[in-house]
């Protein structure tokens, strides 16, 4: 009986390890984005904000700094604002590493007329780049993103 | 007297029977659900070793090329698990090298290869999706490009893409497969050579069949 209460201290306290791992967590603003040709005539910046002032939905990559002593975990978010439920702003992670390339499932703001914050689905191990790409409504904006990598940071 | 005493005693007898024969029937059920909660333990390690132990093999081809600085040696006199332990741990702020990044994104692949291998199939989802997947891709596919075999299962579907060129591959790849929104869930793209791609597609919500964590 002793040897299962040490096995359930044990476990315990390795839990307690995992949840205090550090994190490395990092916010930027939109600025950074990058529209394709002529779709970035379409944006305009607004303190920090990247605005979609074309009459059609346009796409912005955002990069993602990454700390490459980080090999596993990360969350990723982005604040996006749109007064208008037929003009989203819908987002995925895309990773970079070695010969692969991942990407997470779309995101869509959940509520509009407000600032919303995103949290994307995104594989999560060993990025070496990481971006945001973002479907931009008419004049609905990409505010900011939020990222947080973990494991041995 | 004698009379009720003796029906006290076999009273007695028959209640400490009853209360052995029930907590030995109690007894034994435990055993049984502990001996079946081992068995499920020891069928998910033996599901799950194959990937964790090429990702260890990878870790030690790994080690044989990277840096010094960045590696930790086993003693001599380790045994194979504690080489195994040494390497597959990077000590607390070292910086992957680019060997290492690629074999923990070969990893990545050969997890979602056997997640994929293991799945059965969904009969509800797998060949409506596959026959979606076929079509859409068919469509936006360069003619010089070739698709083999679209197949889907219960959270992944696979499917290989040949191109004419890099170039090629590359531009579909951005331009279709990273932007598009038809497709909603996560994907993951390996290039086993330049004009290639391996593609995996997570059915929605099933990100984590694509991570390696």
């Amino acid at each position: 009986m002793l040897k299962y209460e040490l096995v359930l201290c044990a476990c315990i306290a390795l839990m307690f390890i995992g949840v205090t791992d550090n994190v490395s967590a990092r916010s930027d603003t939109a600025v950074h984005g990058y529209a394709r040709g002529a779709d970035r005539n379409c944006f305009d910046e607004s303190w920090g904000a990247m605005l979609n002032n074309c009459s059609t939905t346009k796409q912005l990559f955002i990069p993602a700094s990454i700390d490459k002593h980080c090999v596993s975990g990360s969350s990723w978010k982005v604040t996006a604002q749109s007064n208008n439920v037929s003009s989203n702003v819908c987002c995925r992670m895309i990773g970079i590493q070695g010969t692969s390339i991942s990407a997470g499932s779309w995101q869509c703001l959940p509520q509009f007329g407000s600032p919303q914050q995103m949290t994307l689905n995104g594989a999560s191990v060993s990025q070496n780049r990481a971006l945001y790409v973002c479907e931009v409504g008419p004049g609905a904006k990409v505010i900011g993103i939020d990222w947080a990598q973990s494991g041995n940071c | 007297m004698k009379t009720a005493m003796a029906i006290v005693a076999w009273l007695v007898c028959a209640a400490c029977v009853y209360v052995y024969v029930r907590d030995n029937a109690r007894h034994r059920q435990e055993m049984a659900e502990v001996r079946a909660e081992m068995e499920a333990f020891q069928r998910a390690v033996d599901h799950v070793m194959p990937a964790v132990e090429l990702r260890h093999a990878r870790a030690r081809a790994v080690e044989a090329t990277a840096a010094p600085a960045t590696t930790v040696s086993p003693s001599p006199a380790a045994g194979a698990g504690d080489a195994i332990a040494a390497t597959d741990i990077p000590e607390r702020g070292t910086v992957l090298s680019a060997e290492e990044r690629q074999a923990l994104s070969e990893a990545m692949v050969t997890q979602a290869e056997l997640t994929f291998a293991s799945e059965g199939i969904d009969e509800s989802w797998a060949g409506s999706t596959a026959r979606a997947i076929d079509d859409a891709l068919s469509s936006a596919l360069p003619a010089s490009a070739s698709m083999y075999g679209v197949d889907c299962r219960t959270s992944l579907c696979r499917v290989e893409l040949a191109f004419s060129d890099e170039g090629a591959r590359e531009r579909f790849e951005s331009d279709v497969l990273l932007r598009s929104t038809t497709w909603r869930g996560g994907l993951l793209i390996s290039h086993e050579d330049p004009a290639s791609a391996l593609v995996y597609l997570a059915r929605e919500g099933h990100e984590r069949a694509l991570a390696l964590d």
